[in-house]
């Protein structure tokens, strides 16, 4: 189905173009909000992810993750590059502003869990938003990242313990 | 017994479906017998829990696959022209090598070289610098980056638009386009507002000056400026000089194809374009404004505008704001008189030309009243007859009726009013000499009247005033205001003649009523309009549009009925196409118009003589 899409995207198919873009865009431009904390500068990632995915495709996509896992390693290559960049220029803090849209259930601890994962470092962030907020295995997310599967999962506890205790205040009393 | 972190890390494997069947036992065990890790690890799993709140609802820009497609196209075709290319280049930087070789024997230091900017891209040659600042400076401003090696000396001047290089020296040069998504992070790390400014279109330049010549490797070598055609090269700076090196290098890119219509993150929208045909660029501006037009009618400015003046090569961009509808139409001003006027194609670039070609035309006249002949102080409303549009102030004629205005040259539709009498109009064709006009202005009739039901109760309405125009057996509509709560209006400065009073009462169960109305001079006429009952019609919408584009879709709906009298004239959402659009209407035949953002139009006949009901499909563009 993927491969048929790629195909007519390579014929400059515009309606296959738009089609398959707009699938990765709803799963990556989130995943990328949260990586570098900006809508806009996720959306101009994912553009830019994207064209590079498609021009990557000959030589890359043997890869047993094929499409999906390329092109959440250029992805997430271009969001940290561009998080280095922004430290080395700050403008401001890195922390994501309140997501747009319906506010989860419980508002104050969602906000304060995207809180502390923007406060992650980089190596945790990661790991822990391909886990948790694109559900990837370990054997994925070590391909995307091109890291060990020891490494994703130690790292996964530590943004783990790192959140919890960023959090203890919020979660003590609740089940 | 395991080691407490030994614990944890496996119970976040646990938690993660990646810990190994026989592995999970003495995690429990452990986490029965250890308080601390039994809670650390309760805290794990509310985490787990919460993790549904990163899935925030962010908004997603469905224009971002149309710019990404023009992006992918942009990549593929240049791409094909490097290969083509670069074996080209590779000849011609041998062959201009040898023969300066061969003219001077030996690769000269040189003087310091100029390579030219030119719009669209196009040459670039070597000459004497003219005053120069730091390019790093001039790049800022313009939003790019710049990387030259420490020997190099790379200036930019920025009046002739032109990059000075020392011969010798290797520069790189790297510009981002306006598509490219790290121009705004170089925006942003200036300090600079990347919706703003002169953005420059940045190719890459690489390669080394030698004798005049950048011997380019491997990349780009033309560099084009923000907008293309917006910053000009003297022509003496154009012209080749006998002194300075030919030309090296000639290449005319292809025209960009048509950019995706940005939008900043606020919403707003640039609305982008060029004129063409200026050479009184002092006296032209461009103008936007939400388009509330009635449909194949002139298009009619809301009160909300923007403008800008088109710098030297007619480019232009004006920001739309975010709250403004989708559809905007442009509109050139020459010498003060709009005389172009369209819908913006909605993703493109708008091309305006000048109708005039800058050319003037002397517009005299005098008014008078005319019956007494007496010179009448009046208010000359001057319009371009094709663009029906009189952003124009009204032209004060003096005491003595006399005006005189200098206008483009184009056909106008000129109307004059004075307190107590009537309007009068009259068209002034292209290319008629210059006439002297004579307006003779009837005294002012009145209108009065109540739009009632058939109970006798008020109705709110909008309405219109129709008169035949001219010859041509049409009817020109003056919006009125609307009736007040009891039903009651007054219109003045109507000038004697027949007119079709038009009412739309607001409620959609009422129908539309038109009654001829007889317009006496220096008399009021009382009018009664009765709404007549009739049955609720009902239009309902076939869409083949996807959610996503319902959800984006904008259009005007416009019903007429068989004397062209429009009876309604509205604008719809996306929304307004899940429920079918109802109005009151009398029995007979309609013709309704729908113009949409990515919708075919439509232009059906309706038949409402029995029927209640009537479907109409919206295509896809």
């Amino acid at each position: 189905m993927e491969e048929g899409l790629v195909e007519r995207v390579e014929r400059l198919d515009p309606a296959a173009f738009t089609d398959l873009y707009r699938r990765w865009q709803g799963r990556v431009v989130p995943y990328l909000h949260r990586l570098v904390g900006d809508p806009a500068t996720a959306e101009d990632l994912f553009q830019e992810s994207f064209l590079r995915a498609l021009e990557g495709r000959a030589r890359r996509w043997t890869s047993p993750s094929g499409f999906s896992g390329w092109l959440f390693r250029v992805a997430t290559r271009l969001g940290l590059d561009a998080l280095r960049r922004r430290r080395r220029h700050p403008l401001g803090p890195l922390d994501p502003e309140p997501a747009a849209g319906a506010p989860p259930r419980d508002h104050g601890l969602a906000d304060e869990l995207r809180h502390a994962v923007a406060a992650l470092p980089d190596s945790l962030r990661t790991v822990f938003l391909l886990r948790a907020q694109e559900e990837q295995t370990y054997a994925e997310i070590a391909r995307t990242l091109g890291v060990s599967e020891v490494a994703v999962r130690s790292r996964m506890f530590y943004a783990r313990r790192r959140l919890a205790a960023a959090l203890e205040p919020h979660l003590e009393g609740r089940s | 017994m395991m080691r407490c972190e030994e614990a944890l890390r496996d119970y976040s494997a646990l938690l993660d479906s990646e810990l190994a069947p026989e592995a999970v036992a003495p995690v429990r065990v452990h986490l029965e017998r250890c308080t601390a890790c039994a809670e650390e690890a309760r805290r794990f799993l509310l985490l787990h829990k919460l993790r549904g709140a990163l899935h925030s609802g962010l908004f997603l820009d469905p224009g971002r696959a149309g710019q990404a497609e023009t992006a992918w196209r942009r990549r593929l075709e240049r791409r094909r022209r490097l290969r083509l290319w670069v074996p080209a280049a590779a000849a011609a930087a041998l062959l201009v090598g040898v023969l300066l070789a061969l003219r001077e024997g030996t690769p000269p230091a040189g003087p310091p070289g100029t390579i030219l900017v030119l719009p669209g891209g196009g040459m670039a040659r070597m000459e004497e610098p003219g005053a120069a600042e730091p390019i790093e400076d001039a790049v800022r401003q313009t939003g790019g980056s710049v990387r030259y090696q420490p020997a190099s000396d790379l200036r930019i001047d920025t009046a002739a638009g032109a990059l000075i290089a020392r011969a010798g020296s290797d520069v790189r040069v790297t510009v981002y386009a306006d598509e490219d998504p790290r121009r705004g992070e170089v925006l942003r790390r200036h300090g600079l507002d990347p919706r703003r400014g002169p953005l420059a279109l940045i190719q890459c330049l690489e390669g080394s000056v030698a004798g005049g010549v950048v011997a380019a490797s491997g990349v780009e070598r033309v560099l084009r400026p923000a907008e293309a055609g917006r910053r000009t090269v003297p022509e003496a700076a154009r012209a080749p000089r006998s002194d300075a090196p030919q030309p090296a290098i000639v290449r005319k890119p292809p025209p960009p194809p048509p950019a995706p219509e940005p939008r900043s993150r606020t919403g707003a929208r640039w609305i982008k374009g060029s004129v063409a045909g200026l050479s009184a660029v002092d006296r032209v501006e461009v103008g936007v404004y939400p388009l509330a037009p009635r449909v194949g009618e002139a298009l009619r400015p809301l009160r909300r505008e923007q403008r800008t003046r088109p710098d030297g090569t007619g480019a232009f961009e004006i920001e739309a704001p975010a709250e403004w509808p989708r559809r905007v139409a442009v509109y050139l001003v020459e010498q003060g008189l709009v005389t172009d006027v369209r819908e913006h194609p909605a993703g493109g670039r708008m091309a305006l030309r000048t109708r005039s070609g800058s050319r003037m035309r002397r517009l005299e006249g005098h008014v008078t009243a005319r019956e007494t002949f007496q010179p009448l102080r009046a208010a000359i409303t001057v319009a371009d007859a094709g663009a029906r549009l009189a952003l124009r102030e009204p032209i004060d004629s003096g005491a003595d009726g006399r005006f005189l205005a200098m206008l483009p040259a184009v056909p106008l539709r000129v109307e004059a009013r004075a307190p107590g009498f009537g309007a009068e109009l009259v068209e002034v064709p292209e290319g008629a000499p210059a006439p002297d006009l004579r307006l003779r202005l009837l005294p002012e009739g009145r209108i009065e009247g109540r739009i009632l039901d058939g109970r006798g109760h008020p109705v709110q309405a909008t309405m219109d005033l129709r008169k035949p125009t001219g010859a041509r057996a049409a009817w020109d509509s003056h919006e009125l205001p609307a009736t007040d709560a009891q039903g009651r209006f007054r219109v003045a400065g109507v000038a004697e003649g027949e007119y079709q009073l038009v009412a739309r009462p607001r409620e959609r169960s009422r129908p539309p009523m038109v009654v001829p109305v007889h317009v006496a001079r220096r008399r009021t006429t009382e009018t009664l309009v009765r709404v007549e009952p009739a049955p609720v019609r009902y239009l309902a919408f076939d869409s083949g549009l996807s959610a996503e584009e319902g959800a984006w879709w904008e259009g005007r709906l416009e019903l007429r009925d068989e004397r062209e009298v429009v009876l309604a004239d509205e604008t719809l959402t996306g929304r307004d196409l899940q429920e079918p659009w109802q109005r009151a209407l009398p029995a007979g035949r309609y013709r309704v118009r729908i113009e949409g953002i990515g919708t075919e139009p439509v232009d059906e006949a309706l038949d409402f003589r029995a029927a209640v009901q009537a479907r109409v499909m919206l295509r896809p563009r």
